[in-house]
């Protein structure tokens, strides 16, 4: 007997499907350098540089976040990383923030296909609005937990105490040694520590996608009112947006008659954040964080949107050399990865085997206290 | 006990970094993506020597008409993946070399330039659609899907207007 299956669902299934596939490889790629981060950052110099007081270090993580090519629902395995290995909250933050937005192939395309002057906002905005967000977070954020500082920070957050003691008895001598430490951590400790929290993210937006109505970005994006750019920019700050997939959509609705200040504010909000990201970030760094994150995100985004419409509008039409376009669409197709189908199943797998050992291991704690006496006597005598 | 039960019963016992079954694993992990590497490399080739075989687009009304044929694909959720992106690159590859071909024949007309950036942007979008793999076919997100639609209105228009 064929089973009906409500149209709903398949669509439920089918824009969760896509989200997975599609940031799978970003969140594998980010958790095996966020293993080695966590492995040699505590002892390197870019973890002072980030850790020193004053602009130089929100500078620095701009800097670091500007120059990799990842999106945002792979930048969260980093962003944990860096923070567990004892980099404070802001540059953290503005890490966060920076590296979606500024990603090097999306300024490109964006200058390819929107022209100049967005580009000009885009980047303004993309290295302005993560500082801000650093110096928030760090001064109203969640307050410096001194155990984070370090390697100590892998015997805060194991989740058993065999995982304690397997991380003690690593003694990490040489490199080869280190770089495994590194990825066990990042694939065993993180990776289930954060998978459980991302996949409900992930079921969280893909909920969204079903439910919110197809000609959104054509009712919103194509109107300047002050309403339209507070929905684009809730809804990009919750649906997954890559920046470097949506530019050319965003081109195309702009050469259709949309907002210049819409289009900034959903590629802004978009790149930045997303459902999954947000929900990992308040269970992993705080519920305050997340807050001041988002709002700064949403009313900065905001502003800047309300003045590139007063710039550019009436009449603004993006202008561009098509031959030079097309030359700078390879440049950035030559700087950004596109995941073969057996990449994005295969780091899908793991994303799925990650977020089922994160289930099982928050229902042991759930169904199964902890005590906590004798893992550290597990630990200590070893 | 073999080792992938060697390997479930660590894994469940918390003790999945142990030495001997790490090593195991991240050798199969490198050795997989060693294998997806060369597989890569083989699709490029394959794609390369596609390309040269099709035939060469010398007007715009044909390569608006390949769009058309394109986009009909995209939207269909049934177009092959590899030969999809196979296409979608020629299609920018003749848009290149009609540009270039206009810009020796000193077309710099306000019209035709308008018609070319219009073109560039359904090349963007159709680039975006061979991104959309998600196995065998090319499956598109509905936002996605609706601008290539409005897009080949609008170059209809376009050139409607201009003929």
């Amino acid at each position: 007997m064929p089973i009906n299956i409500p149209d709903w669902l398949m669509h439920f299934l089918q824009s969760t499907s896509v989200i997975v596939l599609e940031s799978a490889p970003w969140i594998v790629l980010s958790l095996l350098v966020g293993g080695l981060v966590h492995e040699f950052l505590p002892d390197s110099r870019l973890r002072k540089l980030l850790n020193r007081p004053g602009p130089t270090a929100m500078g620095g993580a701009v800097l670091l976040g500007g120059l990799l090519p990842i999106c945002s629902c792979g930048v969260i395995p980093l962003a944990v990383s860096l923070y567990r290995s004892g980099v404070r909250l802001g540059p953290v933050m503005a890490f966060t923030a920076a590296t979606p937005i500024i990603n090097p192939a999306a300024v490109i395309l964006s200058f390819a296909l929107l022209g100049p002057q967005i580009t000009f906002a885009y980047i303004i905005l993309g290295i302005t609005l993560p500082v801000l967000m650093g110096y928030l977070t760090q001064r109203w954020g969640e307050p410096y937990d001194a155990s984070n500082s370090g390697s100590d920070s892998a015997d805060a957050e194991c989740n058993t105490s065999a995982d304690c003691c397997g991380e003690k008895l690593i003694a990490a001598s040489n490199t080869m040694s280190r770089i495994k430490h590194g990825l066990a951590w990042g694939f065993f400790t993180l990776g289930p520590n954060i998978g459980f929290y991302l996949a409900i993210g992930i079921a969280l937006a893909g909920l969204l996608n079903t439910f919110v109505p197809t000609d959104w970005m054509q009712t919103y994006l194509g109107n300047s009112s002050i309403v339209s750019l507070l929905v684009a920019a809730l809804l990009g700050a919750s649906i997954y947006v890559c920046a470097v997939a949506h530019i050319p959509l965003v081109a195309a609705l702009l050469a259709a008659g949309a907002a210049p200040g819409a289009a900034i504010v959903f590629l802004v909000t978009g790149t930045a954040t997303n459902l999954p990201e947000l929900f990992t970030l308040y269970r992993t760094i705080g519920k305050r964080t997340v807050i001041i994150y988002t709002s700064v995100l949403i009313l900065s985004s905001l502003l800047a949107g309300l003045l590139v419409n007063m710039w550019l509008m009436p009449g603004f039409e993006p202008d561009f050399d098509p031959l030079a376009s097309l030359s700078l669409m390879d440049q950035s197709d030559n700087l950004w990865w596109t995941p073969s189908v057996i990449v994005k199943w295969g780091s899908s797998v793991v994303v799925f085997f990650l977020a089922g050992w994160g289930i099982i291991g928050y229902l042991k704690k759930l169904l199964i206290p902890r005590n906590i006496n004798s893992d550290s006597s597990c630990c200590g005598g070893k | 006990m073999n080792d992938v039960n060697k390997i479930v019963y660590y894994f469940i016992n918390g003790k999945i970094f142990h030495k001997k079954y790490l090593s195991k694993i991240l050798f199969y992990v490198f050795m997989s993506f060693i294998l997806v590497s060369v597989g890569n490399a083989q699709s490029i080739t394959a794609t390369k020597s596609d390309l040269n075989s099709k035939k060469k687009i010398t007007s715009i009304a044909s390569l608006i008409s390949d769009a058309d044929q394109l986009v009909k694909q995209a939207i269909s959720s049934e177009a092959n993946a590899s030969r999809f992106r196979i296409d979608a690159t020629f299609y920018r590859e003749s848009l290149r070399s009609l540009m270039i071909e206009a810009e020796k024949n000193a077309d710099k007309s306000e019209k035709s330039k308008k018609v070319f950036m219009e073109l560039v942007r359904m090349s963007a979008l159709l680039q975006s659609a061979a991104a959309c793999k998600t196995g065998r076919y090319i499956v598109c997100p509905i936002e996605l899907r609706q601008q290539l639609l409005s897009q080949q209105t609008r170059l209809h228009q376009l050139a409607s207007q201009q003929s």
